[in-house]
């Protein structure tokens, strides 16, 4: 009995011994992950996790969200190990240590309220909207309505590259509504026939209506071409190099399979 | 729980009784007490110490503000486009005067309505209500202050809003008020949620001081032949004034710190509702300071941003302490100045 108890001791440390002599790379990887940030990454964030769970049952991948600057601010933080922008940084969040690696490309769409009679608008109609310029919906080719314009605030990724594009160097004007999310527009905009706002592509969908820009439509297929101009880089961001399970969690993001999920939301890198 | 003190008190006893060693007993008795007063100390100072590092530490947070640019951002009127050109650079102007109006109105709204609401349904639960439906109404409505902030926000959102929408927004509404975005959300809809998670709180403390009032009053106003409804009007009710009083300034002490329900319908933008527009006002969109401290959060990286939300947080907490602390004041003046007596004090 006693003899038995202790051979079958031994063989167990032998066990452990080997189990951890083995290189890393045969080894399933385990362990958790956290993302938190950009409402516009997180849809294809969550996509990306699951398939990555499912691929290493042991690893927990948690994603949140919370705006780009919460997300940057996150993972500098060391709250996260993974923030998710869909701006570029910043050089003073460079300067903190933040790296970004880019795992998909987005289309910024201007959507409108199904109601709306308008379905094409010049970048300069859409910058006179948002700057406050342009206030009646009559004077776009619409309805003789007043324009209630839907933003983001202030730290927005989206409301970042929707200045880039669209705005030049002037501000969003005072008048227009913002809200934290990419979510909370849309569903600003589903309900009110005199609406106008601006979300990532994946967030086009049958509630609202994706404008054409000078009258390039928002398509996949035009963004993946280039005709559809207003497309920015989305990221993963981490505090200096990432750790080796964050690593390959971004490695998976940029590699075929991975890419080929981003696919179903936004574009491909390449 | 209280079988189980009595069990222990009592072989305490017994063992004292047993070793018949009286002089243990005082020694003992007072270690235990000095030691319970240092703790209870102890816990009281961790209570008390805990207000006070909070200010020290939002005030604190707001200082850098203060040293760049005074005291402009309180009157300042431009919050959007502010926040947008401190996100750019380095910028410490802002000006935070819509969200304090916004504040003010919604603050103020809502009290008038949770008192007039109130004010019914205390008179109500403590004295005319009939004692069979009292109880179950009372509970139903100290559990209505159980209701986390967003559930109302979600109703407000989802049932109100558009509710709000459909029935007074007309496209002629719209063309005369073109400059303001009408969508239903505004400070009609943040005022009648906001009525509704203060009530509770001032219901209960206002039911409270008309039980408080001695038995007494109400046989002295029956006794002159006044009905039992002017005995509560004429009597009773300004006999309570005190205790109410002190009620609705904690109700509005509630309110001016809410964020997330007043967020979600409030109708996302730092506007300066006018009564100049009449009833439109009240369809005027708004921001809060406590909305804008969670809306503008995402922003909270930025030095110069960061320290204005917390300036933000130190006005809400200042204004919300000196409510506080007025509530007792009005409480204790009022009830010296009109002499009323408990039953106690006879």
């Amino acid at each position: 009995m006693k003899h038995s108890k202790m051979w079958s001791s031994t063989v167990a440390t032998v066990a452990v011994a080997l189990a951890l002599a083995l290189p890393a790379q045969a080894m399933a990887l385990s362990g958790s992950l956290k993302l938190s940030g950009s409402t516009t990454v997180q849809p294809v964030a969550s996509r990306l996790a699951s398939a990555f769970h499912s691929k290493n049952p042991s690893v927990r991948v948690a994603v949140a969200g919370g705006g780009s600057g919460v997300g940057i601010k996150d993972v500098l933080a060391g709250r996260v190990n993974i923030g998710m922008s869909s701006r570029n940084l910043t050089s003073s969040e460079k300067s903190k240590g933040a790296r970004g690696y880019a795992i998909a490309r987005d289309a910024l769409t201007v959507i409108v309220s199904p109601k709306n009679r308008v379905s094409n608008l010049s970048q300069a109609q859409i910058k006179g909207i948002f700057t406050g310029k342009i206030t009646n919906w009559k004077q776009v080719g619409g309805a003789n309505a007043p324009i209630i314009g839907c933003g983001r605030a202030a730290g927005s990724g989206t409301l970042d590259y929707f200045k880039e594009a669209f705005l030049g160097t002037s501000n969003q004007s005072s008048r227009v509504k913002t809200y934290s999310s990419n979510g909370l527009v849309r569903s600003a905009v589903a309900g009110n026939a005199n609406a106008i706002g601006y979300v990532g592509m994946a967030y086009d969908n049958s509630s609202v209506k994706g404008l054409k820009v000078g009258g390039i439509s928002p398509s996949i297929t035009n963004a993946r071409s280039g005709k559809y101009r207003y497309v920015r880089y989305l990221y993963f961001v981490t505090k200096g190099s990432p750790s080796s399970l964050a690593n390959a969690f971004i490695a998976y993001a940029r590699s075929t399979s991975g890419q080929n999920i981003v696919a179903t939301e936004y574009l491909k890198l390449k | 729980m209280g079988g189980t003190t009595g069990a222990t008190a009592l072989s305490h006893a017994e063992q004292v009784g047993m070793d018949g060693l009286v002089g243990d007993g005082p020694l003992r008795r007072k270690l235990e007490t000095s030691i319970a007063k240092w703790l209870l100390l102890l816990a009281s100072v961790i209570a008390a110490s805990t207000v006070l590092l909070l200010i020290v530490f939002v005030v604190g947070q707001a200082i850098p503000l203060i040293q760049h640019s005074g005291f402009s951002w309180l009157w300042g009127m431009d919050w959007d486009v502010a926040l947008q050109e401190a996100f750019s650079e380095e910028i410490w102007v802002f000006g935070v005067l819509p969200l304090i109006v916004g504040t003010l109105l919604t603050t103020t709204g809502a009290v008038i309505m949770a008192g007039v609401i109130g004010m019914g349904a205390s008179v109500f639960l403590a004295e005319l209500g009939p004692k069979r439906i009292r109880r179950p109404v009372e509970t139903l409505v100290r559990l209505l202050a159980g209701v986390p902030s967003v559930v109302f926000g979600l109703i407000g959102l989802t049932v109100v809003v558009p509710w709000v929408q459909r029935t007074f927004i007309s496209d002629e509404l719209l063309l005369k008020y073109s400059d303001i975005p009408l969508d239903g959300s505004g400070l009609g809809v943040a005022i009648i949620v906001l009525t509704f998670m203060i009530l509770p709180f001032f219901v209960t403390v206002a039911t409270d001081s008309l039980r408080a009032v001695p038995q007494r009053y109400r046989e002295g106003g029956l006794a002159i032949g006044l009905s039992p409804w002017r005995t509560v009007t004429r009597i009773v009710i300004p006999a309570a004034t005190p205790g109410v009083t002190a009620g609705l300034v904690l109700a509005a002490a509630r309110a001016i710190g809410e964020a997330i329900a007043i967020s979600m319908v409030g109708g996302a933008l730092a506007f300066i509702p006018k009564i100049s527009d009449g009833p439109v006002m009240l369809l005027s969109p708004l921001r809060t300071m406590a909305a804008a401290i969670v809306e503008n959060g995402e922003t909270m990286n930025v030095a110069p941003i960061q320290s204005v939300l917390f300036a933000l947080a130190a006005v809400l907490l200042l204004s919300s302490l000196s409510l506080s602390l007025l509530a007792r004041v009005v409480f204790a003046r009022l009830q010296r100045r009109m002499g009323v007596l408990s039953d106690r004090e006879i």
